[in-house]
């Protein structure tokens, strides 16, 4: 009999829950402070519909299945800024800035090896109706934030700009299919087949040595000011610089240029962004934790012209790093395990109900065995204390135990009052 | 100076690459592989032996920062890696071969196709983008019995001289691509050991 489950799925323990339930507050405390409403959102939507947002890499890992009513194809939610772009372009009456959030799952079919989970729960946060390095500046400030919350502070993020890629498809007159493969070249670090790729080119050496080193631009902001000095002539590729450089001196306003590094050779996987691209880093980490950028086209693909920004966490990520530095407290604790050997149970309806409205967390033994057994399970199973009723004649007094082997004799009136 | 741990696959494009980075002048010592051992230490270096189809792997995985593998690998695989500098060793072609008899049918009007093949996914590729259907047979070496056993009339391989082909009665059909070795880097290796990295880049960049 298979009682497996599929590839790509996992069950998380009652303490691995926990855990991931306590990084989701915390984050989810600073992002409410900040402004942000929560939505609740579809699971699956049309195919049709919610590919509109997703880039072709992303629209070919989506789940689908077919609406046996209407025919039509279904799918799971592959990313939330695309259903929180169709759901912003569907509002009747729009009011800016809107700050929405979410925290789910995303289904993604990503080829199944090692590790790799078709199901990823996200946090995350969108800022819809702003075009300003402010917006951008916000959407850092609120992840840095909640890292900060975690107690996380040795984060790194790293700022790029895809306006930066757009410029040069301009200058060199590429098509979209020369575009792609120039990416391409770009995404995989191919620094041979760039040269060789701009061989073809009539321009300036300086432009030429310029793209052919994009993959190698990482450093901090002197770097990016030292590109704008040399590229002056270029308007095109000064003014994203430049807007990295805007953001920079935000950023540093709140105290944030220590964690902040330039990486313009790393375009994101997404097709929709426009604009302010990030990832987040933590230090001996190899996975990026965060991502997010602009995308002021994307709302469009519905319906209106409305620049928006965001990011979200990828909350597998951040557990699976708390986790490996010990950062995690263990599961929180239940108070009370109460066990009642009358025949009647009075006692322990009257004394959990009674804990219960104090605001303690407990539970009753409904298992028939030896109340040694039962001590021996609730300390095992994160129980801080064990209440055994009617152990003696005297049916107002309880041994209240605080480890397998201690108790002392109290008065019921006493624990409940 | 943290230690830089490079993939190698045994054999002829271990001792190529050796070469290369005494070349480069980013290795000083001798380095010769030919004990059991599969790791072998250098003052700035440690070499892991392992097959060449492994290489990805153990790069992608970030066991070793960087490693050599060929396109032939690399396009099967898909890894993700960095792919920086093109070693030009290890030179081949991939393609399709078969028995001198098969190739008129080849050129004829083909709408699916039978293919013996170390590479699936290649052969796959190839086809696909021609509205060929494939009908592919995996197997892991010898492939040149599969067109004289009537297995597959078919085969997609690399070859480097063409002799083996040739042995065995077998003749070139079509091209798919070159293939050459690569030098491949970890993502994060690239990000946090950026310096030593982009020194080892350019320093063979200049020899190759």
């Amino acid at each position: 009999m298979n009682i497996g489950l599929p590839k790509g799925v996992k069950i998380f323990s009652p303490e691995e829950t926990s855990q991931i339930k306590y990084i989701e507050n915390k984050i989810s405390n600073v992002i409410e402070k900040w402004g942000y409403d929560r939505l609740y959102l579809p699971d699956f939507e049309y195919f049709e519909v919610h590919k509109k947002a997703l880039g072709s890499a992303r629209e070919n890992q989506t789940f689908r299945f077919i609406d046996r009513y209407e025919g039509e194809i279904l799918t799971l939610r592959a990313d939330f800024t695309a259903q929180i772009a169709r759901y912003v372009a569907s509002l009747r009456e729009k009011e800016f800035p809107l700050r929405l959030y979410y925290n789910d799952d995303v289904f993604r079919y990503i080829p199944p090896k090692a590790e790799n989970l078709w199901q990823i729960r996200q946090i995350g946060i969108e800022l819809i109706g702003s075009n300003k390095f402010e917006a951008d500046a916000e959407v850092i400030a609120v992840a840095v934030n909640s890292l900060k919350s975690l107690g996380l502070s040795n984060f790194q993020i790293d700022l790029n700009t895809v306006s930066l890629f757009y410029a040069v498809k301009d200058i060199l007159h590429l098509k979209d299919k020369e575009f792609e493969t120039f990416m391409s070249f770009i995404k995989r670090k191919e620094f041979f087949n760039l040269r060789n790729f701009l061989i073809k080119f009539d321009i300036d050496l300086d432009l030429k040595e310029f793209i052919e080193n994009i993959p190698k631009y990482q450093g901090n902001v002197k770097l990016i000011e030292s590109l704008v000095q040399k590229m002056q002539k270029y308007p095109n590729l000064i003014n994203p610089l430049k807007e990295l450089i805007d953001i920079y001196k935000i950023l540093k306003s709140y105290g944030l240029e220590s964690n902040l590094f330039f990486d313009l050779g790393e375009p994101k996987e997404f097709d929709y962004y426009t604009g302010i691209i990030f990832e987040i880093f933590l230090k001996d980490f190899k996975k990026p934790i965060g991502i997010g950028g602009r995308y002021d086209t994307l709302i469009g693909k519905y319906n209106g012209n409305i620049p928006a920004t965001g990011f979200a966490f990828d909350l597998f990520n951040l557990y699976k790093y708390m986790k490996e530095k010990n950062l995690l407290l263990e599961k929180s604790k239940k108070d009370y395990l109460i066990v009642d050997l009358t025949k009647d149970k009075e006692n322990a309806y009257k004394i959990s109900s009674a804990l219960r409205e104090k605001g303690y967390k407990v539970a009753r033994d409904i298992v028939d065995r030896d109340f040694k057994e039962s001590i021996k399970f609730a300390f095992k199973n994160g129980f801080k204390y064990v209440i055994v009723v009617g152990v003696e004649k005297n049916k107002d007094e309880i041994y209240l135990y605080n480890t397998e082997k201690e108790y002392k004799k109290i008065k019921i009136e006493e624990l409940i009052k | 100076m943290d230690k830089i741990t490079v993939a190698l696959p045994k054999g002829r494009l271990f001792d190529q690459t050796i070469e290369i980075f005494q070349n480069a002048g980013i290795l000083k010592e001798e380095v010769k592989a030919k004990s059991r051992k599969l790791i072998l230490e250098t003052e700035n270096f440690r070499f892991l032996l392992v097959r060449a189809k492994d290489v990805p792997t153990y790069v992608e995985y970030g066991c070793a920062d960087i490693g050599v593998a060929g396109d032939d690998v690399l396009l099967e695989q898909q890894p993700e890696v960095y792919i920086p500098v093109d070693l030009k060793i290890g030179a081949c072609r991939i393609v399709v071969a078969g028995l001198p008899e098969s190739k008129e049918n080849y050129n004829y009007n083909l709408t699916e196709i039978k293919v013996a093949t170390k590479y699936p996914k290649i052969a796959e590729d190839f086809f696909k983008e021609k509205g060929i259907t494939t009908h592919i047979i995996e197997l892991y070496g010898s492939i040149e019995l599969a067109p004289l056993l009537n297995l597959a009339p078919y085969i997609v391989d690399i070859v480097e001289t063409g002799n083996t082909l040739r042995e065995n009665g077998l003749v070139v059909i079509d091209d798919i691509r070159p293939s050459s070795a690569k030098l491949i880097v970890n993502r994060a290796s690239y990000k946090t050991n950026n310096k030593n990295i982009l020194n080892i880049i350019e320093k063979l960049e200049k020899v190759v």
